[in-house]
């Protein structure tokens, strides 16, 4: 006969046996639940990307690799592939490089960024006037979208980008890349562009010559005010508007560009951008062999940057202080009484630069 | 002889089997609690990167003032110009159009309405007053973040500018 054991006692040998059984159970249960974590997949932080871009653009003057003008990448002449490479991150911030300038009793140059978030006009400019097409790595643009992967996101990842820069009116002033999906990552920030201005010279049909000279003088631009205020000839546009025409005959009929220290004087100036460009609001924009073309109180005459550095006539760097450019318009008839429009930051019909609030959206996905 | 009719557990299958059932619960429960702070973070990343960019913008001359005499005048931005003739009004339009304005579609008008202020001054002198915004702290989310910049009060005091902003 079995006797059977009432007690409810366990024996020692089982206690131990489970207790290390259980204590296994547990040790790779615990272990098991971390098996499974790499074949989760790897969500990206996209708000984090669109952040890291937004840096770049407001904080970053942006680099070439041209040893005296790495930060004006915007004058870079893209058809020239080396000069294409050689552009390594393209930043919105501002910068200057000036002439000697006066610092207590010495001459010396500024080499200075903007203070961050105020963006450069011409880079800007340069920055949203890309090219989608396939045969645009010849040409004078940056490629949509391979430059700015290369050259402003970065990563592995050819992410899908929207960059916009809106007034404050809520207008947008500029944009590149689709629309973006609703689960993208996201920045806002706010920022400023430094805007050149221009220069709106008045007119006098009733005047004694035909031709009209406007004056701008290294003494009279950098002076002792925050540089960010500078005209700078080198990398901003300069803009001059004719107003007060009161003839509908008038015309436009040559353009000379003189510069001191200059042998021969005259610039010569052709059709290859950066170049000169006359606006009408009634007609299309012309170049200097569009020549004579009829001017009435919307024109608009603007200098492209970049244009003294392709004849390398540069206002920066070595060289010297007391120098001047000046734009001779000579018309079919007369135009003004006066010998001299001399561009003064607080002159007649002068716009000076200034800072233009604007806000910034990066998205990523 | 134990008559078996009656369901119940031997001992050591009752123990094992409670064991299991509270390992069991263990590995569930324990499995779930997955704190993510990370989302929060990058809320208050956005929030305060803006609130700095707007402050920065404000705090600076839009254009250079040649007619003024002495450097301080000069160098006199906006924000400072509020704050020395007590204009809430104009610093509030200002800053809630920078704020608020966004070219997400889906926002109607482009202007962001779940964003909030309250603006505070901390005088050097050791006093603060509410400036701009909305006035009452209970409105308060807590996310806020808090930016500030330091401005000149008259040519020679300063002050604190502290902007509180949240989402609703």
């Amino acid at each position: 006969m079995n006797k059977v054991d009432e007690s409810g006692q366990l024996s020692l040998d089982f206690i131990i046996g489970f207790t290390i059984f259980m204590t296994t159970l547990i040790a790779v249960a615990t272990l098991s639940s971390g098996l499974l974590i790499e074949l989760q997949s790897k969500t990206i932080d996209l708000d984090a990307i669109a952040y890291r871009t937004s840096v770049i653009l407001l904080e970053d003057p942006g680099e070439g690799n041209t040893p005296q003008y790495s930060y004006d990448w915007q004058l870079y002449d893209l058809k020239d592939y080396s000069q294409r490479n050689s552009v390594l991150r393209l930043g919105l911030r501002g910068h200057t490089v000036t002439p000697l300038i006066s610092s207590s009793n010495f001459y010396m140059p500024l080499d200075s960024k903007f203070p961050h978030n105020i963006l450069q006009d011409s880079k800007v400019n340069k920055f949203f006037s890309f090219n989608s097409s396939s045969s645009c790595g010849s040409g004078s643009n940056f490629c949509y979208p391979d430059d700015y992967n290369k050259k402003l996101i970065f990563g592995d990842i050819k992410y899908n980008f929207n960059i916009t820069i809106s007034g404050i009116d809520g207008v947008k002033r500029y944009t590149i890349g689709p629309q973006a999906p609703n689960q993208a990552g996201y920045i806002r920030r706010v920022a400023r562009i430094a805007e050149p201005g221009n220069y709106s010279v008045i007119c006098n049909v009733d005047g004694t010559s035909n031709s009209i000279s406007a004056f701008y003088n290294s003494d009279d631009l950098f002076q002792d005010l925050s540089y960010v205020y500078w005209l700078n000839l080198d990398t901003d546009d300069i803009v001059i508007n004719l107003t007060n025409i009161s003839s509908s005959i008038v015309d436009l009929t040559n353009i000379e560009i003189t510069k001191k220290w200059v042998y021969p004087s005259i610039i010569t100036i052709n059709d290859i951008e950066p170049t000169i460009i006359i606006s009408n609001a009634t007609s299309n924009p012309t170049k200097i062999s569009g020549l004579p073309v009829r001017v009435d109180n919307s024109t608009s005459i603007r200098l492209q940057s970049g244009f003294l550095k392709k004849n390398s006539l540069q206002f920066s760097g070595t060289a010297p202080r007391d120098d001047w450019m000046r734009f001779n318009f000579t018309f079919s008839q007369n135009i003004t009484s006066l010998p001299e429009y001399a561009y003064v930051y607080n002159g007649v019909g002068v716009t000076p630069p200034h800072l233009t609030p604007v806000i910034v959206e990066v998205w990523i996905w | 002889m134990v008559n078996s009719n009656n369901g119940q557990l031997y001992t050591i299958e009752g123990i094992t089997a409670s064991l299991i059932l509270l390992a069991t619960v263990y590995f569930v429960v324990g499995g779930t609690t997955v704190y993510s702070l990370g989302d929060t973070h990058v809320n208050d990343l956005q929030l305060e990167v803006l609130g700095n960019d707007i402050l920065l913008v404000l705090d600076t001359p839009p254009v250079f003032n040649s007619s003024a005499v002495s450097k301080y005048e000069k160098e006199k931005t906006p924000l400072e110009e509020w704050v020395q003739k007590d204009d809430s009004t104009a610093f509030d339009s200002n800053f809630t159009t920078l704020l608020k304005r966004t070219s997400i579609a889906s926002i109607p008008g482009g202007l962001d309405q779940r964003l909030n202020y309250t603006a505070i001054i901390w005088y050097d002198n050791g006093t603060q007053k509410f400036f701009s915004g909305v006035r009452f702290e209970d409105k308060m989310k807590g996310n806020t973040v808090s930016v500030s910049r330091l401005i000149r009060y008259g040519a020679t005091r300063f002050a604190a500018f502290e902007v509180r902003i949240w989402r609703d």
